[in-house]
């Protein structure tokens, strides 16, 4: 029980097997992939690689998985503050059982959900029916995207913001009625700034989450080249093309994007610390 | 089955910071050892380097004349009680005792007779089958207590044994713990940041400051012969009055008397407790009390002249009965304390100006 | 006398708040009934679509049958593997503090933001045919891309994040204290964790090993890229699923996906059992849960 000069000492055992079996499962499972993908994405040189990644086609699906991402995660912050609003605050027959169904999206395999959501919303449908009569056609175009990644996005905001809104004290907006202020007003200047940088991390999890899904998305969406293909089934198309270098390109692009968010999400969440202590 | 314990020259630094610096300190056999300092002084790493839990840089520590730095916390034979107890939650109060006794494989019939005798002991002899969760805190404290005990250690170490409880509790389970360690006689070393604990309790007081012992000594010594001010100021309230020293005479700031002193000349600070101050009401007197606030048995009195305040504490029948109040002018006399001259560093006693005849009274002497 | 103003104001400033409230409940209900009830439903509509016999009969075909089975034997595989790596990460991040720890928490973390395709690809860069290892793996004859241990690799990528998130935090609450008290006892490091550390955890590890075994049973994406998608062979329930809709044998494709929902009720209703009699622990860490 040597103490080493790097770390704190302390008397528990077993810091260096832990930590040897700890790095070596990183090293094999993270590491060496993503290096493995950096090594190839350099391999493609400077030049090739924006040529691949500036393709036609790439940019046309980038911008129907971003924009059905942003959409998804816009739709589902006003929602999810609503739903997780009245699962903190009220109490109402069937709240725990609504509390429970909200991670229904973590639990069910995406393809499930995926051909789930195709069937409902196909013009023939249940919810189809009833919106062709208006002209409205959700499966197989732009908005089947966005459907699906409503509802694979939803619990990050909801779960995100159940207990900021928990700790909220009621007297603040207690006081901001006695004050005299209206509904409208008390939301606003009392209530959404508190919950404004939960509200955006859980937003920054769901876009993240957006941009990468899949298996939800292939059933409904018309994956149409260029109209509704999202990015990862490019990938998918390109691999089965055999077009390691294109699939690479891609990848590099959307590693680079969750990269983004995370860091975001993180500086986000060192700010709050700092602003409101630990 | 009493051990002695001999540290010497133990010293530690995390990270630049010396957390100890040189502790050297015997404590005998079947003595109650107090770790008296305030946070960061110290007596918590000394009394994790004790329990094995921490490793000095340098130093040695010895049971019996036997070095068990180089022993495991696991086989040192310490029973330590944790701050906030660590009992296991997953574990009933049985279980939580029986727990070392079962690591070492200990028939279960064995640990079943040695586990009541312990509930027995600590009094919780119908809460062996409850969760800690369910105990209250000084039920906690005993379980903590009892589980240390089980496994027959050489020496018993606490860490802030009743810190985490509430007034009334806290005395009682001081008073107890002062019967086991009679009955039981095992050598037992704990720390506190309260000195009324450490003086109710201890046999003996260790005052640590900065990572060093400032003072070691019985309770009795220590109030009586503070080694320096730190140790004067943490055991108790007290005043500091500048003042400079002339034939013996000892004057504040103003050249009005304060006492007397074996020190010749030369400045110094002088050091009264509330207590060893007594008051008369005199119309001609030159202290004036700026204020008066009664708290309990005890009144509050502040004390002001030619810019020196102090601060005194009657017993609050004795106010009364003087009829003191607050805007009054009084003759005041220091009955007791110590000075400390800039050119030493040992406190001489300070003794009255007897200025005051002693009939009149109102303060008596103070020796706690 | 301010209670009695506050008990006249009341009524006048509430007032319109039992409106308000009465709209969000009814728009979070609706909300939740057309994204989350409905699709749950459909499944199982679309399932018993051809009545029983034809449900029965969809459930027994033996690619389904194999499929299953699959999908059961990588669970069995990942769940336990990422359940000790979860346990040895916790106990070196939890009780030591040294350089880098911070780095390592950010890495456990990284797949849940890596879309399940791009995992797939990485697999496929260090294993498949051109990839880093491709040409010793042919040399050895070892096949790992387009077959079962591609398929195993890529959960284990996906789901890994599950167990160690959810107990680093809480182990981290939870303090070491114990595990001193423990080997003041006398206990040996295997003992204190044992008969401590492991207790200590329990809920929280349950709870961890619920969700990292929905979403190993469940991965699509990941998986989808490195399997060889041979009905009968490589595919999983959900690739079977796939296969069958694309088939046009819909009413088969959701007979097999009322199984995996089935089991996703399952999950909630025993996440949501453990939540809510263990909630002080897994408090801790649900600010943090999401999958």
């Amino acid at each position: 029980m040597k103490a080493s000069a790097w770390r704190e000492p302390s008397v528990l055992p077993g810091f260096a097997p832990s930590l040897t079996a700890t790095l070596l499962w990183l090293g094999l499972l993270i590491i060496a992939p993503l290096a493995a993908m950096v090594a190839t994405a350099a391999g493609l040189g400077w030049g090739g690689f924006w040529t691949l990644a500036l393709r036609p086609r790439v940019l046309a699906d980038l911008s129907v998985s971003v924009s059905s991402a942003i959409a998804a995660s816009l739709i589902d912050a006003v929602f999810g503050l609503i739903i997780a609003w009245v699962l903190t605050r009220y109490r109402f027959p069937g709240r725990q059982l609504i509390d429970a169904l909200i991670d229904l999206p973590f639990a069910l395999p995406t393809a499930v959900a995926g051909i789930a959501l195709a069937a409902l919303y196909a013009p023939q449908g249940p919810i189809g029916a009833v919106l062709a009569p208006f002209g409205i056609t959700i499966a197989y175009t732009r908005a089947g995207i966005v459907v699906a990644l409503m509802f694979v996005g939803l619990p990050f905001i909801v779960r995100t913001l159940e207990p900021v809104i928990a700790e909220l004290e009621i007297e603040q907006e207690e006081a901001a009625e006695v004050l005299g202020a209206s509904a409208t007003t008390s939301f606003f200047t009392v209530l959404l700034p508190p919950l404004l940088p939960a509200l955006l991390t859980g937003f920054a999890l769901a876009l993240a989450r957006a941009l990468g899904e899949y298996g939800s998305v292939i059933f409904i969406a018309g994956n149409k080249p260029m109209v509704s293909e999202i990015l990862p089934l490019l990938i998918v198309t390109e691999l089965e093309q055999f077009n390691i270098p294109g699939a690479v390109a891609i990848a590099t692009l959307m590693l680079a994007a969750s990269f983004l968010l995370l860091i975001g999400v993180n500086l986000l969440q060192a700010w709050v610390r700092k602003r409101h202590g630990a | 089955m009493s051990t002695r314990i001999e540290i010497a020259g133990l010293s530690k630094a995390l990270t630049g910071q010396v957390v100890l610096d040189g502790i050297d300190l015997t404590i005998p056999p079947g003595e109650l050892t107090a770790l008296l300092g305030p946070s960061g002084s110290g007596k918590t790493t000394l009394l994790r380097m004790i329990a094995g839990l921490d490793r000095p840089d340098r130093g040695t520590v010895l049971f019996d004349g036997e070095d068990v730095l180089t022993r495991p916390a696991r086989e040192r034979g310490v029973g330590l009680v944790f701050q906030h107890y660590a009992l296991f939650r997953h574990m009933t109060v049985a279980r939580n005792i029986g727990f070392g006794l079962a690591v070492r494989k200990a028939p279960r019939a064995r640990i079943a007779e040695k586990v009541q005798a312990l509930l027995r002991l600590v009094q919780l002899e119908f809460l062996g089958g409850r969760y800690p969760a369910q105990l209250s805190g000084g039920q906690r404290q005993r379980v903590a207590l009892a589980r240390a005990l089980a496994i027959e250690p050489r020496v018993l170490l606490l860490d802030e044994p009743f810190g985490a409880l509430d007034a009334v509790v806290r005395r009682d389970l001081r008073r107890w713990l002062r019967r086991l360690h009679r009955e039981m006689h095992i050598t037992t070393v704990f720390v506190t940041h309260d000195q009324e604990e450490a003086f109710e309790l201890a046999d003996r007081v260790v005052v640590m400051n900065g990572g060093r012992i400032r003072q070691s000594g019985t309770p009795m010594q220590l109030y009586r012969e503070p080694a320096d001010s730190f140790v004067y100021r943490f055991l108790g309230e007290t005043n500091e009055i500048p003042c400079r020293i002339e034939n013996g005479l000892v004057l504040a700031e103003a050249g009005f008397l304060l006492g007397r002193t074996e020190t010749r000349a030369g400045g110094g600070t002088v050091y009264v407790r509330p207590h060893q101050i007594a008051i008369r009401p005199d119309e001609a007197g030159a202290w004036r009390i700026t204020e008066m606030v009664a708290s309990g048995p005890a009144s509050r009195i502040g004390l002001a002249r030619e810019g020196l305040i102090l601060e005194a504490i009657l017993p609050a029948e004795q106010a009364l009965a003087l009829g003191l109040g607050a805007e009054m002018a009084v003759e005041v006399e220091i009955t007791a304390g110590v000075v400390i001259a800039d050119a030493a560093t040992a406190p001489a006693p300070l003794a009255p100006a007897a200025r005051l005849a002693r009939p009149h009274l109102a303060g008596q002497e103070g020796t706690g | 006398m301010a209670r009695d103003a506050t008990a006249m104001a009341l009524p006048a400033v509430r007032a319109p708040g039992l409106g308000t409230r009465r709209v969000l409940i009814g728009l979070a209900l609706a909300f939740v009934a057309i994204f989350l009830v409905l699709p749950l439903g459909v499944i199982f509509a679309e399932a018993f679509s051809l009545g029983v016999h034809a449900y029965l009969a969809a459930l027994a075909d033996p690619d389904v049958q194999s499929a299953l089975w699959l999908t059961i034997g990588i669970a069995l595989i990942a769940v336990p593997l990422n359940t000790i790596f979860g346990l040895a990460a916790s106990w070196c991040l939890a009780h030591f503090r040294f350089p880098g720890r911070g780095a390592l928490i950010a890495l456990i973390e990284l797949p849940l933001s890596i879309s399940p395709v791009v995992a797939g690809l990485l697999l496929v860069l260090l294993f498949g045919r051109g990839g880093i290892f491709g040409a010793f793996l042919e040399a050895h004859g070892i096949r790992i891309i387009f077959a079962v241990p591609g398929m195993v690799l890529a959960t284990i990528f996906v789901t890994f994040p599950f167990v160690a998130r959810q107990i680093i935090p809480l182990a981290e609450a939870q303090g070491s204290e114990e595990e001193e008290a423990a080997i003041t006892l006398g206990a040996s490091g295997w003992q204190t964790f044992f008969r401590v550390s492991l207790p200590k955890l329990r809920w929280g590890l349950l709870y961890g090993i619920l969700l990292c075994n929905a979403r190993a049973i469940g991965e699509f994406g990941a998986v989808s890229v490195v399997s060889g998608q041979v009905p009968g062979q490589t595919n999983t329930l959900p690739l079977e699923i796939q296969a069958l809709y694309d088939g046009y044998r819909v009413q088969a494709a959701f007979a097999a996906s009322s199984l995996l929902a089935c089991l996703a009720i399952v999950t909630l209703v025993l996440k949501a059992a453990l939540e809510w009699h263990h909630r002080d622990e897994i408090r801790a860490t649900r600010r943090m849960q999401a999958g």
